[in-house]
């Protein structure tokens, strides 16, 4: 067995490690990191439930090697947020009542999340093209979808307050 | 939160949070020391005989701790979800499925055990094997279960009858006969946590503990402990959070006696996680039914009787198959008039991975059948589907009352539900579009709204709630009740709120823990609201009586002119009042406050609830349900004629939910139940080949819904509120509610769009390409 000592950013904090060559980034997440928000519900990358962000980009962790993450920075499900101060995403998940069982749910804010950064005002149609790697089996997506156009608004709403600072010398006071 | 939750309110999931942050543990997230991992060496041959098993390879390899073999479990007791206990832990002498366990591997890694699962050599002497439940039946078939077994002839695992009315003289007197055969599909729960569970054996104090994705702790423990020949109490099953489980994770199954033996035999926690394909080709599937009908009709559309026989695959083990078929054929006739009937099912072995629970539970089946066939009648005596039906539902005046095999109804607003979900979706408007290859289906139903008494081993349909007060007035509810996503908590936390007045934040839910938690039968058949919800009304009622005494003894006050306002008991009219935690930290530390004679105690209830339905007799005739509910459903589909590809455009659906305790999460379980309805509709099987192999046991290969398949149905979800009386809260269960239309509905749609019916599910692509260019020869 072939190992290979990686050097990363998990969530923000730099992390060194001494792996099998052949570990899947998923398994590295839960078995050596510990970090089990990221789900396994399929060997074939079909469900999106082991999403997490590469350097910001989204990508299902058991189809990419561990070692491909040397010197780059992955970003968990529990990099999101935490309680009291949910992502976006997840506070827009809980109000929409899209999560039942919750496996699919990491996955599908890491994919979310990841496509309004790219997509700040998506349409409908756009939502549901971008969550057909990630399956539900308890919502329909239905509640999904709203949340994730919600998550949309607050994003934009947030952005828009945020510009407004910016450009208002007295910082947004009266 | 600074009010107490209400029902009627739809309050947010209460474990909202650790599931949106990743933090809720599943079992495959627990993380024990010195953890074994347990892999299933499974028959590669659909039917055989064992005639050894070598483990000394496997044994050899490092890493690999120990070898369950068929002799080390041959002394344990054979077990099933039902009566006939036809499964052991690993298959002694004779394999009955691909799939089927033959020994197990405990290693000290999962990479490891796999390893080592092509190391344990087993001899096998093949046997003719069947796959399909009629061939099963013939004369010559191979007999899967030649040992003696409870009812058991032949491959015939179970006779149902339902039986009512005079079917002769009804037959006799019809204007018009239509035969049909219809067939359903093998299609697989598939949660997305796969089963699991993780077992740590404690020697010193002689007590296992098993943590399992299960529906049912008390049933699984007894189940364990009986297989294990260890008391009762010496079992605790824990069920962490659980990703999903749609009927199919209910009961003892192997790898939830193999985790517990190798822990018993290790003596360090060992855990079976079942791989995506395992839980694709050896947990249970739906049954696979065959349903040969006559339907006897009057020229004007009036339903005179229904004649069916049935044929029900079990696959290799009965499971709970029986009542799969019991329930689905005590539906068969729908919120319909339907003076007599004459229904005979058989459940069938055959040499396919076993089938039984699934959401629905034989209601999807049975309503596909006969909505189709009733389209068939419509088309034929001319008359629009709707108005087809309209003249043979049940009617108001039918009510309060029973049907002819007996169902009790107190309440069924079906008319109502059909007016609403055609003006919803402006039925009349989409006829008389006649869009080209666009159809339109329409189809009602009747579901169990107050669970099923139909277990062939106890006259009990259970659920239990233990209220424990603190001396701050918070609150811990225990219950066998076991959420797999559902949002009991959130429902508990409304009914302690509605009640006692507490605040969703100074209320715990403890659920499905046997060392925690009171005995129940916990959470299947859209059972949780109505039962362990019942007790739960019952046991906060009784606690708050008890401090109602107490608080009327300190207000100086008569306990009838007390009212609970925002957590305090106050005098009805007055300023004057007691906050509930006061009371409750008087019964706990304060005996000269209390009333004379009282000592002071701990504040903890228990209620059971029962649910007030029975056994069916030997013609099928009782009243099993508490309450029964309906909807309509009406879908609206796009056909392309030139690959068949059927594309849902549009769905309304009017359900009766009794009362809608929380609205959002009534409207997210209908429509989690349409989506996997309409991947059972669409395309959603599991496919063998000419050897019982399973073609198709993966995500890649069998496609459930994606977020593309599903019409975005918001504002035409109805609730249709009856307000029952058969629970204290006026609600029915609906969790089953969304999966058993939408067959029906998207069958009966096609049939509209392409002028053909689709007698058999799934409605595939091909089937209905196929379909249409036998019409268009036809017609040359």
């Amino acid at each position: 067995m072939r190992e290979r000592r990686i050097t990363l950013l998990v969530n923000g904090a730099p992390v060194t490690r001494t792996l099998a060559v052949e570990s899947l980034l998923r398994d590295f997440i839960r078995d050596d990191l510990g970090l089990t928000g990221t789900k396994a519900a399929c060997d074939d990358g079909m469900c999106g439930a082991c999403a997490v962000h590469l350097d910001g980009a989204p990508v299902k962790s058991c189809l990419v090697l561990a070692v491909e993450a040397d010197g780059r920075a992955i970003t968990t499900i529990e990099g999101m947020g935490r309680p009291g101060a949910l992502h976006p995403v997840q506070a827009a998940m809980a109000e929409a009542f899209a999560i039942q069982c919750g496996f699919c749910t990491p996955g599908m804010v890491m994919t979310i999340a990841a496509f309004l950064e790219d997509n700040p005002d998506p349409s409908t149609d756009q939502i549901r093209e971008a969550l057909v790697g990630n399956i539900c089996r308890c919502t329909g997506y239905v509640r999904i979808v709203q949340a994730a156009r919600a998550a949309a608004q607050a994003g934009r709403a947030l952005r828009a307050t945020r510009a407004g600072l910016a450009s208002d010398p007295a910082g947004g006071k009266p | 939160m600074t009010v107490a939750a209400r029902l009627g309110q739809s309050l947010p999931k209460v474990d909202n949070v650790a599931l949106a942050t990743g933090s809720a543990r599943y079992v495959g997230d627990l993380r024990p020391a010195g953890l074994l991992h347990g892999r299933i060496v499974r028959s590669p041959l659909a039917h055989a005989m064992v005639l050894g098993v070598d483990a000394s390879a496997a044994l050899a390899l490092p890493g690999v701790v120990c070898v369950i073999r068929p002799e080390d479990v041959a002394d344990l007791p054979g077990f099933s979800l039902a009566h006939i206990k036809d499964q052991r832990v690993l298959a002694a002498d004779r394999v009955r499925f691909v799939g089927d366990p033959v020994a197990a591997v405990i290693a000290v890694s999962e990479a490891i055990a796999e390893e080592a699962l092509d190391l344990v050599i087993v001899e096998y002497q093949e046997l003719p094997a069947v796959f399909d439940g009629e061939a099963a039946l013939a004369a010559d078939a191979p007999v899967i279960h030649p040992e003696p077994l409870d009812g058991v002839d032949g491959n015939v695992c179970w006779r149902q009858v339902c039986r009512a009315g005079d079917i002769d003289a009804a037959f006799a007197a019809a204007d018009l006969v239509l035969r049909e055969r219809f067939r359903t599909s093998k299609a697989h729960a598939m949660p997305m946590e796969t089963h699991g569970a993780l077992a740590e054996w404690d020697a010193a104090e002689e007590h296992l503990t098993l943590w399992s994705s299960t529906q049912n702790a008390h049933t699984l423990r007894d189940d364990l402990a009986d297989t294990l020949g260890l008391a009762r109490s010496r079992v605790r099953v824990i069920k962490p959070y659980v990703g999903g489980a749609f009927g199919h994770k209910e009961g003892l199954h192997s790898h939830e006696a193999l985790a517990a033996l190798g822990a018993m035999r290790t003596g360090r926690p060992v855990r079976f996680l079942l791989t995506r394909h395992e839980e694709f080709g050896a947990t249970v599937s739906r049954n696979v039914m065959v349903r040969d009908v006559e339907l006897a009709l009057r020229n004007d559309g009036t339903v005179l009787a229904w004649r069916e026989r049935i044929v029900q695959d079990c696959g290799a083990y009965a499971s709970i198959s029986p009542s799969v078929l019991a329930l689905s054929e005590f539906v068969t006739v729908g919120p319909y008039r339907t003076p007599a009937l004459d229904i005979q099912g058989v459940v069938a072995y055959t040499n396919t991975p076993p089938a039984g629970a699934f959401r629905g539970f034989g209601n999807p089946q049975a309503t596909f059948t006969r909505e189709l066939m009733f389209d068939i009648a419509a088309r034929r005596l001319g008359l629009d589907p709707a108005e087809f039906r309209r003249r043979n539902l049940l009617r108001s005046e039918d009510l309060p009352g029973t049907t002819a095999n007996g169902l009790r109804l107190q309440t069924l607003p079906i008319g109502e539900c059909a007016e609403r979900a055609m003006a919803a979706i402006d039925y009349d408007g989409l006829r008389r579009a006649r869009i080209p290859w666009r159809g339109v289906g329409i189809v009602n139903m009747i579901e169990w709204g107050g669970s099923c008494r139909w277990h062939p081993g106890y006259d009990a349909d259970t659920g239990s709630v233990t209220v424990t007060m603190a001396p701050d007035g918070s609150l811990t509810l225990g219950t066998d009740a076991a959420d797999s996503g559902q949002g009991h908590a959130t429902l508990f936390t409304q009914i302690a709120g509605e009640i006692l007045g507490v605040r969703a934040d100074q209320v715990r839910v403890v659920m499905a823990d046997t060392d925690a938690t009171p005995w129940g039968l916990g959470t299947y058949g859209s059972r949780t609201a109505v039962v362990q919800g019942s007790a739960a009304y019952r046991a906060l009622t009784l606690l708050r009586d008890r401090l109602a005494v107490v608080a009327a003894h300190l207000l100086e006050a008569d306990e009838r002119d007390l009212v609970l306002e925002a957590g305090r008991f106050v005098v009805a009219g007055t300023d004057r009042g007691v906050p509930v935690g006061d009371v409750a930290a008087v019964i706990h530390y304060d005996r000269s406050a209390l009333p004379p004679g009282m000592e002071p105690s701990a504040l903890v209830v228990s209620a059971t609830w029962d649910e007030p339905n029975e056994i069916p007799d030997a013609n099928g005739r009782g009243s099993f349900s508490g309450n029964y509910s309906c909807s309509t459903t009406i879908a609206v589909v796009d056909v392309d004629p030139e690959t068949g590809k059927v594309t849902v455009v549009d769905w309304a659906c009017a359900e009766d939910v009794g009362r809608a305790l929380n609205p959002a999460i009534v409207t997210t379980q209908l429509q989690g139940g349409i989506a996997q309805g309409i991947g059972f509709a669409l395309g959603e099987e599991l496919i063998l080949d000419e050897s019982g192999t399973l073609m198709n046991g993966s995500m890649a290969d069998y496609q459930v819904p994606t977020s593309l398949m599903i019409p975005l149905m918001e504002e035409r979800l109805i609730h249709v509120e009856s307000h029952d009386p058969v629970h204290p809260m006026g609600h029915k269960g609906i969790g089953e509610s969304g999966i058993t239309p939408p067959a029906a509905a998207i069958a009966c749609a096609v049939f509209d769009a392409i002028g053909v019916p689709i007698t058999s599910l799934p409605i595939s692509a091909e089937k209905v390409r196929a379909a249409i260019l036998a019409r268009v020869g036809s017609q040359r």
